[in-house]
């Protein structure tokens, strides 16, 4: 740290004594790009995004909105359908953002084992972009357990840590990516009584958006240098996006372990555990089957959007399997199991929605 | 080629000289007036038209038939001499060549001119004598600077240290003083190079086509020979600039027996700042300090036990120190407290090298040269902050101390033969062991907190542990004349390394041909596999003091390139020369930074930041050449691609590598217009350096989860691949003016330079960068931001003068 601390004080010193100007960019490189994202979820029927890219050169502009953009699907080679604008698209989607790429549905539904190739052109554009993917079949997951495991903390308090140990069976012969995602959702009891008396049955509900430490885990399948390279991703899961390959696991049934966030138990902890009145959690562990390109384009945006851009870094370029285009055409399928103490929903209680970005 | 092929040629050479009937000539080619030993000074007997070249310590060795033989003897700079005599047994000619101070008239060199002769290619001598009438920077003519200008080398960013040689990477070049590695060649962040020119006699670099002698890199090999000293007569000179002084001192402790050469330099930058500290501290309070230096010294101690039996010590220090800080004590009244405090805090930081060498020279007989040579080398760099509060009042005290250090040290013997069976045959076998004591990265903290007499304190050492490796080389070279125009250096080089229980055993073939077209025209050819068995960390592509030498390892196996070479040297009237060559180069195991690395932490966990690839160049070089006459110089264009591909780099696609440079030109000028005045022009240009930058933003895709609201989308930057963008082309042009005058005791010169004459502003970075504009929207104006591309340059137009006298 120090030595990077030296090395960026000199570079930073010679910055500071040094001359600026404003130089032309090479303007060859500006012709903007048909942007096609669609990450399809087995099972579902196929949407796409389409947009543009745009030059970061010049003044601050919104993106192009390419709604009049012509989708086709082939599927085995077929032309079978034309996916339709969603004319909803640009509305409020979820709560925290308005996209700014227009929406193209379809009713084929994404089967294991297909080949579907998306096709997109526009007017504005002389050559189609198009995308190819097929995606495997679903890995299940087998088996969830959990144990309590004591530990001392840095206070010296005694202190309990949730292990999972998630089992599931790696299709032989073939090569799988996965990714593991965990939600949590988290009732407090918040019962109070109003001017009448009466006793208000009130449970404060919280979803934990995990950015940061949603799991830990010293499972050797995210502490490959492929994957969860320390300094790529900080820790396995700091992204956001805890990915694996089966380079270690190839065809077998694997036990994979990680702890629960303890953190976002504090109240629990701290206050105990309710569950006659209201209170519970409930953890809910998805395994992605992902497709190849799925893989490497969420483990180049997990260290896109994990590693600052600096001079000194070396930048890293997200993947791309769209040719005439830039984006992602991939797929998953996904297996869902709980971890659930308490009842939830209860009737009779009122339930209060948040969300913790964590 | 197959080793039995190089034994066998080896073992027919031999027999056809026991079967001879040849007696042999053999000697030292020296400087008459300083005793200096000349190397690759060429001796040829005309009428056998054989001839060859003295070794790297002056010596030569030639088998002819008894008779009448005319020696012809020269070197380029001094006047050449013909004897005569008839051969009848074995004899020892030594020869002293005069130099020829004006340098205007034609070497007379008949049948044996050396480009033409030798059949070394991608190699080239630069004359240390014209260093002196280039440019100089701030007073120093620097050797890295010149180099520069050679075909086929490339300079780093500026302000940063680093040379490139066809298309491989900065740590690829082998930097050999006095046959000693030097792996820090920079002093003050590359502005100036370790090597003094006061202490050199020669300056070789190989681009390619190495001889077997020569391994350990993949680039290059940067032999420099520190002058042996004076056996004569005492001299020297002293220079004064406006940051740097020097000295150089030598002569004979013992006349024709014992001489001595030593230089000196430091840099003031220090003491010239402390007027301005002075005077900014009396403004205020806050007693700041900063400054830098850097000090070297040569020393070289050359004895002569007898005709057969030399011995010569030589040693080089440097160090660069720089450091910033306050150091103050306040004495004032606080809400009613007196308050009497002392502070400091200091950040400092500094390099060096320490190298040595003690070489036995001993001819075993007239036709066997031996050398044995122990040599040291240490590198090392060291960081450090403190920051010590100190209240006199209560004694409460308060200090924190770091430091960080990193260093290679390597011990190495050797002994080297060089064996000469026949006339134009010359046979070089030797081994070497080198001892490698890598030291990565260790910190020193140390910490005392004393509050109303309890005192907590810490003093700890931590970081990498030391990597021992040792190395173990052997080669063997032959040089042959096939026939009269087709010469042929065949060789290998094996070296074994061993590291953390890991033994990497390689062999590398070496071949050269020459084939003489014409007497002025030969045509040449090469091929080299060059090994190393050490990385350079480097931070960012940019070199710097703090970069990381460290071993291969298990997972880094060591990096090799195979090296192709055609090329043709023709000798042009007018005393021009034209060096024409095409190489192609492979490099496998390179490491590469991966996507996202930073340094951000010690060598510890190195191996995780980088990625394991391949390389490729390949160019074409041309050089015109003029060493004699009252105008020298060379013009020089090199056409080159540099390309790298890692698996997991840039998707498995080629990308150009950082140094790709599509075109180098390179002007160097010297006009000598009378004994009182001289000039010294050079400019250089090249294609801009490959950088990789965003050229437009996307919109990711949705991330999906279990729950919606939470599917997230990212604003992405689209790089187009790997080093996908050219910053804008370097050139400079830089300007010397040399006034000589001669006095009583030896000849003045003040020197005066412009460094970036035109003053351009060449990129040392470039980034996007976001200003204000003044818009009309409506009736009013607003602001609106506006992204460009900012480029950062460092050094404008840097003129200097400077005054030495050689006495």
């Amino acid at each position: 740290m120090k030595r990077f601390q030296f090395t960026t004080l000199v570079i930073i010193s010679i910055i500071g004594y040094s001359c600026t100007k404003e130089i032309e960019f090479d303007g060859k490189l500006l012709d903007p790009k048909l942007v096609v994202n669609a990450i399809c979820a087995l099972d579902s029927t196929f949407s796409v995004e389409v947009s543009e890219s745009k030059n970061i050169p010049g003044f601050e502009s919104p993106y192009r909105i390419l709604n009049d953009a012509t989708v086709l699907l082939y599927v085995d080679g077929t032309q079978t359908e034309k996916l339709v604008y969603d004319t909803t698209s640009q509305s409020t989607q979820g709560s925290f953002y308005v996209s700014q790429s227009a929406l193209f549905n379809g009713n084929t539904i994404v089967e294991s084992g297909k080949n579907y190739l998306i096709e997109v052109s526009h007017p504005e554009y002389s050559t189609k972009a198009t995308g190819e993917m097929k995606i495997g079949k679903k890995v299940l997951i087998l088996d969830v357990s959990t144990d309590s495991i004591p530990y001392i903390d840095n206070n010296s308090q005694n202190r309990h840590k949730i292990k999972v140990t998630m089992k599931f069976a790696d299709p032989a012969d073939e090569v799988n990516f996965y990714r593991l995602v965990i939600n949590y959702r988290i009732g407090k009891n918040q019962w109070y009584r109003n001017t009448d008396g009466d006793t208000i049955k009130l449970v404060q509900v919280m979803d934990y958006i995990y950015s940061n430490s949603a799991i830990a885990s010293d499972d050797p399948v995210f502490s490959t240098n492929e994957n969860a390279d320390e300094m790529l991703l900080g820790s396995t899961n700091q992204s956001g996006l805890t990915i694996f390959s089966d380079a270690l696991l190839n065809g077998k049934a694997y036990n994979l372990t990680f702890y629960l966030n303890e953190n976002i138990f504090y109240y629990f902890r701290e206050k105990g555990m309710d569950t006659t009145r209201g209170d519970f959690y409930r953890v809910t562990i998805e395994l992605q089957s992902l497709t190849k390109d799925t893989y490497y384009y969420f483990k180049s945006l997990g260290s896109f959007n994990w590693i600052s851009q600096g001079f000194l870094t070396e930048p890293v370029l997200v993947y791309s399997n769209i040719n005439n285009g830039i984006g992602i055409f991939g797929a998953f399928s996904s297996s869902i199991n709980t971890i659930q103490n308490g009842e939830y929903p209860i009737e009779g209680i009122s339930y209060y929605y948040g969300s913790v970005s964590y | 080629m197959d080793l039995r092929i190089i034994l066998l040629l080896f073992i027919s050479t031999i027999s056809i000289e026991i079967l001879g009937q040849k007696v042999t000539i053999s000697g030292y080619i020296t400087d008459d007036e300083t005793g200096e030993r000349l190397i690759n000074a060429n001796i040829y007997e005309a009428n056998t038209q054989k001839g060859t070249a003295a070794n790297n310590y002056g010596f030569y060795s030639l088998s002819l038939p008894k008779g009448n033989v005319t020696l012809l003897v020269s070197y380029i700079g001094y006047t050449s001499q013909t004897h005569s005599f008839n051969l009848k047994k074995d004899s020892t000619i030594n020869v002293k060549l005069n130099l020829n101070a004006d340098a205007i008239e034609e070497v007379k060199i008949v049948g044996h001119n050396n480009e033409v002769e030798e059949t070394q290619m991608s190699m080239i001598e630069v004359p240390i004598q014209k260093l002196q009438n280039l440019p100089v920077i701030l007073g120093e003519a620097d050797v890295l600077k010149v180099m520069q200008l050679l075909p086929g080398v490339k300079g780093g960013t500026e302000g940063t240290s680093g040379i490139y040689v066809r298309g491989g990477g900065s740590d690829q070049n082998l930097f050999l003083l006095d046959g000693v590695p030097v792996y820090n060649a920079n002093h003050l962040l590359g502005f100036f190079s370790v090597f003094n020119p006061d202490a050199i006699k020669s300056l070789k670099v190989y681009k390619g086509g190495f001889p077997a002698h020569y391994g350990g890199r993949l680039s290059s090999v940067i032999d420099i020979t520190m002058k042996d000293g004076n056996m004569k007569k005492l001299e020297g000179n002293y220079s004064i600039g406006l940051i740097s002084s020097k000295l150089s001192l030598e002569g004979p402790i013992k006349k024709d027996n014992t001489s001595f050469i030593i230089s000196a330099r430091r840099t003031y930058i220090d003491i010239l700042a402390q007027p301005l500290l002075v005077y900014i501290n009396s403004k205020n309070d806050e007693g700041i300090k900063a400054g830098a230096w850097f000090h070297d010294l040569n020393l070289k101690v050359n004895h002569i036990f007898s005709e057969r039996s030399r011995l010569c010590l030589s040693a080089y220090y440097g160090q660069d120190k720089g450091y910033n800080g306050t150091e103050n004590s306040k004495k004032n009244v606080f809400e009613g407290t007196q308050v009497n405090h002392t502070s400091k805090n200091r950040f400092g930081l500094g390099w060096g090298n320490a190298i040595a060498s003690l070489r036995w020279n001993y001819l075993i007989n007239k036709k066997m040269f031996s050398n044995t040579t122990l040599t040291y080398s240490k590198y090392h760099f060291d960081v450090s902050f403190e920051n010590i509060e100190n209240d006199l009042i209560t004694k409460n005290k308060v200090e924190n101390f770091f430091k960080y250090y990193s260093g290679i040290k390597d011990v190495s013997a050797k002994v080297d033969f060089d064996y000469f069976p026949l006339a134009g045959h010359e046979v070089k076998f030797g081994v070497q062991l080198i001892d490698h004591l890598f030291s990565p990265g260790v910190s020193q903290i140390r910490y005392e907190n004393r509050i109303n007499d309890t005192t907590n304190a810490l003093d700890s050492v931590y970081g990498n542990l030391k990597i021992i490796a040792n190395e173990y080389s052997a080669y063997l070279e032959d040089v042959m004349m096939i026939t009269a125009d087709f010469r042929i250096n065949a060789g290998v080089h094996l070296s074994l390394f061993n590291v953390q229980d890991e033994n990497y055993l390689r062999l590398q073939p070496r071949l050269s041909l020459r084939y003489k077209v014409a007497e002025n025209w030969s045509l040449k050819a090469s091929y080299s596999r060059m090994v190393q068995h050490v990385h350079l960390l480097t931070t960012a592509g940019i070199s710097m003091p703090t970069d990381l030498w460290l071993p291969v390892t298990k997972k880094f196996e060591p990096p090799f390139s195979d090296q192709f070479a055609i090329g043709s040297v023709i000798i042009l009237p007018n005393h021009l020369s034209l060096t024409i060559e095409g190489f192609y180069k492979s490099m496998q195991n390179l490491i590469e930074y991966k996507e996202g690395a930073s340094f951000t932490g010690t060598a510890t966990d190195w191996e995780n930041k980088v990625e394991k690839g391949n390389g490729w160049s390949y160019g074409a070089e041309w050089m015109l050449e003029k060493n004699i006459g009252q105008t020298t110089g060379w013009i020089a264009y090199t056409l080159s691609w540099s390309k790298r591909q890692f698996d997991l780099l840039n998707f498995g696609n080629p990308f150009p590598a950082k140094y790709d440079s599509r075109h180098d030109v390179s002007v160097v000028l010297s006009h000598k217009f009378s004994n009182k005045m001289d000039i010294g022009l050079t400019w250089i240009y090249q294609t801009g350096n490959a950088v990789t930058l965003g050229t437009m933003k996307y919109l990711s895709a949705k991330i999906p989860g279990i729950n919606a609201h939470f599917q997230t989308q990212y604003e992405v930057t689209d790089y187009n691949g790997r080093n996908n963008y050219r910053m804008p082309p370097y050139h400079r042009m830089d300007v010397g003016l040399n006034f000589h005058k001669q006095k009583k005791h030896g000849l003045r010169t003040w020197n005066i330079s412009a460094y970036n004459a035109y003053s351009r502003q060449n990129p040392f970075i470039i980034i996007w960068d976001t200003k204000s504009v003044r818009m009309n929207e409506g009736s009013g104006q607003i602001l609106k931001d506006k992204t460009i591309l900012t480029q950062y340059s460092l050094f404008p137009i840097i003129p200097s003068i400077s005054y030495s006298f050689k006495f």
